[in-house]
Order: C-alpha cells, then sequence, then structure tokens
C-alpha cells in the first residue's frame, strides 16, 4: 500500500507573507496611501500632461525655449565632464579595491571606501557639497564626480576579481610590479568594459544631472525648482517632457554603444 | 644558458621586425620555430591601437566642450571652509534631534516598502508582455520592452512632481512616483528572467488545454517566484535611497526634513548632520540585510 506523502508545511513562507502583509497595512497608514484619492486625483495627472501642450492664449515662448536651452547645455556639460573625471579617477582604484591586485588589508579599505560613497543618495552629496562650496553648477559637477567614480570603480573592481590570473602570473613572474600587472595584465582585458561603465554612468549622470537643480546645484533642474515653487504645472510639464525625450534618445544611443562594446 | 641569455629580450614580441619573424640573438633557444610561440611563419598582429585613439580623441573632445560650461569658483573652493561646515554637522551632529530623524527614516522605509511592493505586482504584467518566449510573433515583446525603458527612463523626482500634482504633496505622492518608476527596471528583470523558463513544463501544461492564466500560474509562477522576489528586494534597496530625497521636491519622508532644515542657514547644521547619518545608516543597513536575504532565496 502506498501512502500518499503531503509536502512538507511552507511554515517559513507563512511567516514571511504576514510580516509581509503587516510592513504593507503599516506602510500604507504612513503614508495615507488611499485608492480614492488617486482616483479623484487622476484628471489633474492628465491635466499636467494636457498642459505641455501649448495652446492659442498661452503659447511657448521664445524666451522660456531659449532659457530651457541654456540649462539643457548646461546639464549635459556637467554630466559629460562628471563622468568622464569619476571613470578616470576609478580607473587605477582596482589596485586598492579588488582582491586581484590589494592585498587584504588594503582591499578592506578600498570596498569600505566605495561602499560609503555609494550609500550616499546623489541629491544628498550634491546638497552637502553645495552647502560647503556655493550652489552652483560646479557643485553639481563634483557630487556627480564622486557619484560616478563609485559606479564605475565598484563595477571595474567586481570584473578586475573574475579575470584570467594567467597573464598577471606571467608578468608576475618575470618580475612585474602590481602596476605593471594591473597595466599589462588587467587593463587590456577590462577596456571594453571600463568603456562599457563610463557609459551606463553617463546614462545615471543624466538622469541625475537634470535634478540637481532642485537642490541648487544647476541645470534644468534650477527650472524645475522655479517652476516647483511657482505651482506653474504647465511649464513644469513642458520642461519634464523635453528632458524625457533628450535622456531617452541618451539612453539608447549610449545602450546601442554599449552592446557594440561587450 | 640560453633560456637565461634570452631574458629580456623581444622574444615575445610578434610584431613584424627587419628579420620577419627570425628571433635573432636566441640562437641556443632550440624551439625558436615552435608554432606553439607563434614564432615561426608570420608572425601575430598585435591588437589594432585604433579604438583607444578614437575614444580618447572623443572623450578629450568632449570634455573640453564641457569643462567650457562652468567656471571653476576659485574663490569658494576653500577646503578650510569644507571642513568647517563638515565639522559643525558632524563634531558632534545634533543627538537630541534623533527622534524627528527616526520619524521621517520611517516614512522614508514605509514609502519604499509599498512602492517596490506595487510596482512588483503592476511589473507583472509588463513582464509578461516583454517575454519573448511567450508569444509567437515578436511584436508584444518588441511593444513591451520599449514601454519598459520609456518608464524607466522618465527620472523618479520628475514623476514624484507630476503626481503632487495629483494628490498634493506628502508621502502618497512619493509612493506613486515609486512604484511607476521601479515598474521599468523590475519588469525588465522578470521578463529576462521568464525568457528563461523550462519550456517542457509550459508545453506540458499546454498539452493538456491549461489556459494561458492557468499556464502562467503552474508552468511559470513556481519556477520564477523566488527570483522576482530578490529583484523586488534589489529594488527595495534603490527606492530607499529614492525615498530618502523624495521630499525635496515635496514628496515625504526624510527628505521633508533636509529641505526644511537646509533653508534655515548655518544655525541647522548639526540637524543636517543628523539627518544625513541617518539616512546613511539606514541605506547601509537596508543594503545588508537585503543582501543577505536575497543570498537565501538563490
Amino acid at each position: 500500500m502506498t501512502v500518499a506523502r503531503k509536502p512538507p508545511v511552507p511554515w517559513g513562507s507563512y511567516v514571511a507573507g504576514v510580516l509581509t502583509v503587516a510592513v504593507l497595512v503599516w506602510s500604507v497608514q504612513g503614508t495615507g496611501a488611499s485608492l480614492p484619492k488617486l482616483i479623484q486625483g487622476m484628471p489633474n495627472v492628465g491635466r499636467f500632461f494636457s498642459d505641455m501642450l501649448p495652446t492659442a492664449e498661452k503659447p511657448w515662448s521664445a524666451s522660456l525655449l531659449a532659457e530651457i536651452g541654456t540649462r539643457l547645455v548646461e546639464t549635459l556639460r556637467i554630466a559629460i565632464a562628471a563622468t568622464i573625471f569619476g571613470a578616470l579617477l576609478a580607473l587605477p582604484f582596482p589596485l586598492l579595491g579588488s582582491r586581484t591586485l590589494a592585498r587584504r588589508t588594503v582591499y578592506f579599505f578600498g570596498r569600505a571606501i566605495l561602499n560609503f560613497v555609494r550609500s550616499i543618495p546623489d541629491l544628498v552629496l550634491a546638497l552637502l557639497i553645495a552647502i560647503a562650496f556655493g550652489f552652483n553648477s560646479f557643485s553639481g559637477f563634483l557630487a556627480l564626480l564622486l557619484f560616478s567614480f563609485g559606479v564605475v570603480a565598484k563595477l571595474l573592481c567586481d570584473t578586475v576579481e573574475t579575470l584570467d590570473p594567467g597573464p598577471l602570473e606571467a608578468i608576475a613572474a618575470a618580475g612585474g610590479s602590481r602596476v605593471e600587472q594591473a597595466l599589462y595584465g588587467i587593463f587590456p582585458q577590462v577596456a571594453p568594459d571600463y568603456a562599457a561603465y563610463t557609459l551606463y554612468a553617463f546614462e545615471i549622470n543624466i538622469r541625475a544631472a537634470s535634478v540637481l537643480g532642485l537642490v541648487g546645484a544647476g541645470g534644468i533642474g534650477v527650472l524645475l525648482s522655479k517652476y516647483v515653487n511657482f505651482m506653474n504645472y504647465g511649464k513644469l510639464g513642458l520642461i519634464i517632457g523635453i528632458i524625457f525625450l533628450v535622456v531617452i534618445a541618451i539612453d539608447g544611443f549610449s545602450t546601442w554603444l554599449r552592446s557594440k562594446l561587450v | 644558458m640560453a633560456f637565461r641569455r634570452g631574458y629580456g629580450a623581444s622574444w615575445y614580441d610578434t610584431s613584424p621586425g627587419p628579420n620577419n619573424g627570425e628571433i635573432s640573438g636566441f640562437a641556443g633557444f632550440e624551439d625558436s620555430g615552435s608554432p606553439l610561440l607563434g614564432l615561426g611563419g608570420t608572425p601575430m598582429k598585435p591588437p589594432s591601437r585604433l579604438p583607444y585613439f578614437v575614444s580618447s580623441v572623443v572623450c578629450g573632445a568632449l570634455l573640453l566642450w564641457s569643462l567650457g560650461g562652468f567656471s571653476v569658483p576659485w574663490t569658494r573652493l576653500r577646503f578650510d571652509k569644507l571642513g568647517a561646515t563638515l565639522g559643525k554637522m558632524f563634531f558632534p551632529p545634533d543627538f537630541s534631534f534623533f527622534p524627528e530623524v527616526a520619524n521621517g527614516l520611517v516614512q522614508s522605509l514605509q514609502i519604499a516598502a509599498l512602492g517596490t511592493f506595487l510596482a512588483a505586482l503592476l511589473a507583472l504584467p509588463f513582464g509578461v508582455l516583454a517575454a519573448r518566449n511567450l508569444t509567437r510573433s515578436p511584436g508584444p515583446a518588441l511593444v513591451g520592452k520599449f514601454l519598459l525603458n520609456a518608464i524607466r527612463t522618465f527620472p523618479e523626482l520628475l514623476l514624484a512632481i507630476a503626481f503632487i500634482g495629483a494628490v498634493g504633496p506628502g508621502p502618497f505622492a512619493g509612493v506613486l512616483a515609486i512604484s511607476i518608476h521601479s515598474i521599468g527596471m523590475i519588469g525588465k528583470l522578470y521578463a529576462e528572467r521568464i525568457e528563461t523558463v523550462d519550456k517542457g513544463a509550459l508545453e506540458a501544461l499546454s498539452a493538456v488545454g491549461a489556459s494561458p492564466i492557468e499556464i502562467f500560474r503552474h508552468g511559470i509562477i513556481p519556477e520564477v517566484f523566488p527570483d522576482f522576489l530578490s529583484y523586488a528586494l534589489y529594488r527595495f534597496d534603490l527606492n530607499v535611497r529614492s525615498a530618502s530625497v523624495l521630499g525635496l521636491v515635496g514628496a515625504g519622508g526624510i527628505g521633508t526634513l533636509l529641505e526644511l532644515r537646509r533653508s534655515q542657514g548655518a544655525s541647522a547644521y548639526p540637524q543636517i548632520g543628523m539627518i544625513l547619518l541617518g539616512v546613511i545608516a539606514t541605506v547601509l543597513i537596508v543594503d545588508f540585510v537585503s543582501a543577505k536575504l536575497r543570498a537565501r532565496l538563490a
């Protein structure tokens, strides 16, 4: 006679499920989330997007478009300069932050620095730097520089750790120093990945640079901040629409370029 | 010794030289013509340096152009002042401000939790739509991928501004912004995971006449569920960071406090320091816990 075996009762999953529901109920209370409020507000979202379009009585003024253009160029410049400098700064970092190239103690500190840098949200970083160095685009540049350094250095260190150690051992056997190992054994292997990570950081930076102005750190976000304060949702919608188009164009281009690299 | 004599010479240099690949000054090395070393016959070409050259020039040009955009405020770049500011913020921070900071942080965590949960649910149909292996024609997957990309591209803070217009300032707008924005990434990860699902189970289900929804429920969900959970947890990490800055545009959380204090000038620095410490500690703890949980799910 065979006895049908019952599957074991997944108590762990039940507990996790109950906990999740509890956290969600608590979050709904804490955030004042309510479906009726959302449904009531939906027409406003629609109006927000329809306000982007010009009408006969309120066409887009040339001066507004010119201002948007200038700020957009500033945004691009902040993102490009920050990405390139951040990536350059990250290039030697595997000497400190990868198990392959760094000694144990150095590695520990290198990784701690990276984790710390990446734990600070980019806007918070921008705000902190702006408080010290002034509310201008240079502060935004510094914040994004640090941020892209964190992203590229982390990804680069991870990649270096997965590399084929053959060339390194060959160079070490021939008496090459750690720097020489990095230069001739590692760099040629990671160069395409490095370029891809830099582009990836650039995609993030474009998005971040477009909202930096909300904390006064330059770029098109300065205009956003202005119209948020004026509650001018028509102009806000227009600017957000333009940012969206620019970001999606750059994203598409960068993704295509990355697919060529790796 | 032949080998020692050759050490440091260019025996490994495979570029075409005047001797056309013949090894000079290396007579003692018997195997010098071995094809294994690539020494005999046609020498190997070194990889082209053109990509390095072109990308360096492009980057250099972009850099020059972008640096023309903003003037360096040399007079403001005073590191003694940076030191003094940081000193006021963190040595020591205003610990008596902790209860308020804790409230803000809790609200940020709540925004992130609810936003991520909604996104994980809303992303399901998008993930199914964008998976290439569920339909015969490639059309739906392309549409799905495009939609997910568009959603991902829209910066979160801008969504928050849009939702503030709808439901008013406060944490609920933050929840909505996070739940919509996160669909982009979670949906993409879902689709990629569904594309690697075991085909046999799906075919077996459809062979016994299961409807598409039944196939999804019994053929896909059981296999992908742990991975889906782990994507949601990963996104939760990122959303905790986002939820800590949403307040800068009025969408609730600890950022509200930061926005309030930063307008008060130098007297509020110790409180700003406390806020920043709280944010960094929270992010690090959430990262750690989520990594542990995800390691258990995998």
